[in-house]
């Protein structure tokens, strides 16, 4: 295992955030006998922008969602800032932590998917404002003004449309907004355009363009390459469920040290 | 015109239109001539309904709103209630049991379902009020034995043979709703309980407030299936002499011998029941529709636009006279020159 | 809208007609309610008039009474039974279909049981010096009801045979008297013999004594080279009343009592026949307890005491069944042998 892992840069912001390190060392999972994560290790800092490529099944997807504990992990370690997601730990081995305390740790940690996976059942506002208010961090009136302060950082204006009257690029904005609802400390992306018409790309890309500039430490799966490259403080190639090359985007999209790096590099561009 | 077109069919189609060229339907007359034969039969039932003395409207009218009939239809409206409310929130319980990860938790569901889908409610009902045949009492003691009491009571005294009927239909019910709503759930995309979990949405708002939302569009018409049946269902009180709707209507034939007259009454009252349920469904599914982008119109609307399409369109075939028609005429004609006729 | 097109015009009309026909059938249907009068079949009232008995529950008030049989109440002392309830003997019986003037529902009340079997109930219940406890129930329950121990006794016009005697303890009462009736627009006018039954589609209950008796005939005819009678089985009585009255079978067979009720309440049938319900053996209607429980030598006591001050006779002719009569009450009477198939 090699992790190439110089030049960190630092924060963009004048004020470096302090909030949302979050730390992965050795993680290992297996699906059956099939090693999907082996020895995965990598330090996100507060306020970094972290965009994480590698070709399809290489296990991208599956090391975003052990940081917020929706997959679990066979040996290692997640913290945010300092703690365990799903797990408490005795000496040397990790407890998984019972449901109800996870779903609390969890909520520093925003997620969005690439299907958007808003709640059909629900307005945009009320997608917004479920988790603030049954989690009792805002009163019902509280979460509605919070809703339409995040949907107009989103650029929508309309919160009572349901999901199903919106387009993709509309809904994505949506679940955004959703995520950011709880103040999470890291938000991970989880190829958020993938699903997207070409034409509604843009408008998302955009959100979080917005988002890497603010200061939240920001953890995108994706496969745009150019999005990544300008948005991104380092860039993370995956294959095989290890972690090839590391590195700011100029070196490892625009010159790979590992030959296989470029090699996915050259297939995609 | 390309020339394609030309060489297909010369003769006819490139002709110029010396005149707006009129469109012709296809006659269906096979479909009318059906119809007329149902609308046929049909008048001709409904006129023996009223002229077929044996139907017995006058014995249908003494008894459609007496006493005994309308307990009888409380007492199944009692029951119905009842074993819904309680076969579906013992089935929502059996359902979560079944998509549980324990086993033991899904293997106790799995055989619930299975014993009470397989033993026929008819003889459920008549083991519970007899159940002091295979427990003469019981109680608190000592397990495993029946000789050591703390405090015992005899079991005929327990369950009345409205209690029997009551708890048969429920657990009856609880199997086959748990299916239907387990069928809702798994029905909903995984892709919600991730977010959800995503969002650390608490286990019972995820359930009560996302995916049972989303299940019950696939549940309702199901579970609407179930209440309409259970209606009838009821009747199977009658092992135990517990007068609910049909029953009474037996007792009473019984009496008077008017066989026919009285299940009309029963009918009429379940077709009734059926009717108001029917429409309280379809307004109930219209409401979790809620968030898909077309709910399709009301029967009402789509009734008024019915006859109104039919009027217009007798009007179009039948030429010139109706407004509607010239200005449909208007478009197809705008490409010739109507002052060359 | 301005002028109406002639297809239009032809809606219209045809509206106008089916509005018409439906006025004419509604106002037809009022002619033939007046016509009919006020005398329709099926009314209690009709039915009162049509049958000698009155079916309200004051019918109960007329019940022969009978003082406590000192010697039945010392048997019942010494044989250590405890009824269900304490003081009260409970008697259970049917109440629902094809049930007069053996056992049916009061009219008025829905409720009180009457007939010559709850007369019965009531006249041992108070040679025992016990209060009456009445329990309606189906044909279905009663066995395990007895055996359970929920019930003392039952008076249902149960036939006393070899499977049951090995359940129950007897104490017979009534002997069963059959009856054949058709149509009442049936030219068959008498069914005396195999012969009159020879080829006729009969309806007769499965298991019954009036069942062996056309087996015996349909053997006699075979042998003859004649055609057989056609057995037909309802398990359900209005189910065989209907089958009768539309055509569907040529004749009932059955206890007389209830055939003479339905030919007088309504007129649809009427009797051709009536064979003594000993032929070829005999059958006996008694009523019933568990097995063993010390009951039925008081019950049989009493009910011999009744036969011999009058109270027996009494209630027989209370229902006009005096041909049912029996001389003595026995106690677990030779039964109908066990059916072969």
């Amino acid at each position: 295992m090699t992790i190439i892992d110089s030049n960190r840069p630092d924060p963009v912001d004048d004020a470096a955030p302090t909030v949302g390190k979050v730390e992965i060392s050795h993680l290992t999972k297996y699906y059956g006998a099939n090693r999907v994560l082996d020895d995965v290790s990598l330090t996100v800092e507060p306020g970094e922008v972290v965009s994480i490529v590698g070709p399809s099944g290489s296990g991208k997807s599956t090391l975003l969602r052990t940081i917020n504990h929706l997959e679990t992990f066979d040996a290692g370690s997640v913290t945010v800032d300092g703690r365990y997601i799903g797990y408490e730990r005795r000496g040397d081995t990790l407890h998984e932590l019972r449901e109800a305390e996870v779903l609390k740790r969890r909520a520093q940690v925003g997620l969005v998917f690439q299907n958007f996976n808003l709640f059909p059942n629900l307005t945009a506002r009320e997608n917004i404002t479920i988790a603030p208010v049954s989690l009792k961090r805002l009163s019902q009136v509280e979460a509605d003004q919070r809703a339409m302060a995040l949907l107009q950082r989103v650029g929508l204006h309309d919160s009572e449309k349901y999901p199903a009257q919106l387009s993709g690029g509309q809904q994505q904005r949506v679940a955004i907004a959703r995520a950011l609802a709880l103040d999470p400390k890291v938000l991970l992306f989880d190829e958020p355009t993938s699903a997207l018409d070409p034409e509604l790309v843009a408008e998302v890309l955009d959100v979080i363009r917005d988002l890497a500039t603010v200061g939240t430490t920001l953890i995108i799966v994706t496969h745009e390459i150019g999005f990544a490259r300008e948005v991104s403080d380092r860039v993370v190639f995956v294959e095989d469920g290890r972690i090839i090359e590391i590195g700011p985007p100029e070196q490892v999209l625009r010159n790979p040290i590992n030959p296989r790096t470029r090699d996915f590099i050259g297939r995609v561009l | 015109m390309t020339q394609v077109t030309i060489e297909r069919s010369a003769e006819i189609e490139t002709e110029e239109p010396t005149e707006p060229l009129k469109v012709v339907r296809v006659r269906h007359w096979g479909r009318w001539a059906v119809s007329a034969v149902i609308i046929l039969l049909i008048a001709q039932f409904l006129w023996s309904l009223v002229a077929n003395e044996k139907y017995g409207w006058g014995t249908f009218g003494e008894y459609f709103f007496s006493d005994a009939v309308l307990d009888g239809l409380l007492m199944t409206l009692w029951l119905t209630v009842i074993s819904i409310v309680g076969g579906f929130i013992i089935g929502t319980v059996l359902a979560v049991f079944r998509l549980s990860s324990s086993t033991l938790l899904n293997a106790v569901a799995w055989w619930y379902i299975w014993f009470f889908r397989s033993v026929p409610i008819l003889v459920q009902v008549l083991v519970w009020y007899n159940l002091g045949y295979l427990y003469p009492r019981l109680g608190l003691g000592t397990p495993f034995t029946d000789d050591f009491w703390i405090f015992s009571f005899p079991t005929t005294s327990l369950l009345t043979a409205f209690a029997a009927v009551a708890i048969g239909l429920t657990l009856h019910q609880a199997a086959y709703s748990a299916e239907i709503i387990r069928g809702g759930i798994v029905s909903v995309d995984a892709g919600q309980t991730h977010a959800a979990a995503a969002l650390g949405l608490p286990r019972r708002v995820r359930f009560f407030r996302i995916i049972l939302p989303q299940a019950a569009r696939s549940i309702l018409p199901a579970g609407f299936n179930e209440i309409v049946g259970q209606v009838k269902g009821t009747s199977v009180a009658f092992i135990v002499a517990l007068p609910e709707l049909f029953y009474s209507v037996q007792v009473i034939y019984g009496r008077n011998q008017q066989i026919i007259p009285l299940l009309l009454v029963a009918v009429v009252w379940y077709a009734i029941i059926t009717t108001v349920l029917s429409v309280v469904q379809y307004y109930v599914e219209r409401r979790f529709s809620r968030g898909t982008v077309d709910l399709p119109p009301t029967p009402i609307y789509r009734a008024k636009k019915q006859i109104t399409d039919l009027w217009h369109r007798l009007g179009e075939e039948d030429g010139k006279a109706s407004p509607a028609v010239t200005s449909q005429t208007d478009t197809v004609t705008s490409y010739t020159d109507k002052e060359s006729v | 809208m301005a002028a109406i097109s002639k297809k239009q015009g032809g809606l219209l009309a045809a509206v106008v007609v089916v509005l018409a026909l439906i006025a004419g059938g509604v106002i037809a249907l009022v002619n033939v309610r007046g016509s009919e009068a006020s005398a329709e079949p099926g009314t209690e009232d009709s039915v009162a008039a049509s049958s000698e008995f009155d079916l309200s529950s004051k019918n109960a008030d007329g019940r022969p009474h009978i003082d406590p049989v000192p010697e039945a109440v010392a048997a019942l002392k010494k044989s250590g039974f405890t009824p269900v309830r304490d003081g009260k003997l409970t008697v259970v019986g049917t109440g629902q279909a094809g049930g007069a003037p053996l056992g049916v529902l009061a009219s008025d009340d829905n409720k009180t049981r009457i007939g010559v079997e709850a007369d019965f109930a009531q006249l041992i219940a108070e040679g025992l010096g016990l209060d009456y406890q009445q329990a309606v129930t189906s044909w279905a329950d009663w066995p395990l009801g007895i055996q359970s121990g929920k019930y003392d006794l039952v008076t249902s016009n149960v036939t006393v045979t070899d499977e049951r005697k090995r359940l129950y303890d007897f104490s017979s009462y009534r002997t069963d008297l059959l009856g054949f009736y058709v149509k009442s627009d049936s030219p068959i006018d008498s069914i005396k013999d195999a012969d009159d039954a020879s080829g006729l589609k009969i309806i007769v209950s499965s298991g019954t004594n009036q069942e062996q008796v056309l087996l015996t005939w349909n053997k006699r005819l075979e042998k003859e080279g004649k055609d057989p009678a056609e057995l037909v089985y309802y398990d359900d009585d209005s189910a065989a009343t209907l089958a009768i009255q539309s055509g569907r079978a040529d004749a009932t067979f059955g206890p007389n009592p209830t055939g003479a009720f339905k030919a007088a309440v309504n007129g649809e049938t009427k009797w051709v026949g009536t064979l003594n319900g000993g032929w070829p053996k005999h059958a006996d209607i008694a009523a019933a307890t568990k097995k063993g429980n010390g009951l039925i030598t008081p019950v049989n006591i009493v009910l011999n005491h009744a036969i011999e001050n009058g109270q027996y006779a009494e209630i027989l002719k209370r229902w006009g069944l005096e041909d049912e009569a029996v001389e003595k009450s026995v106690i677990n009477p030779p039964g109908l042998p066990e059916s072969e198939s």
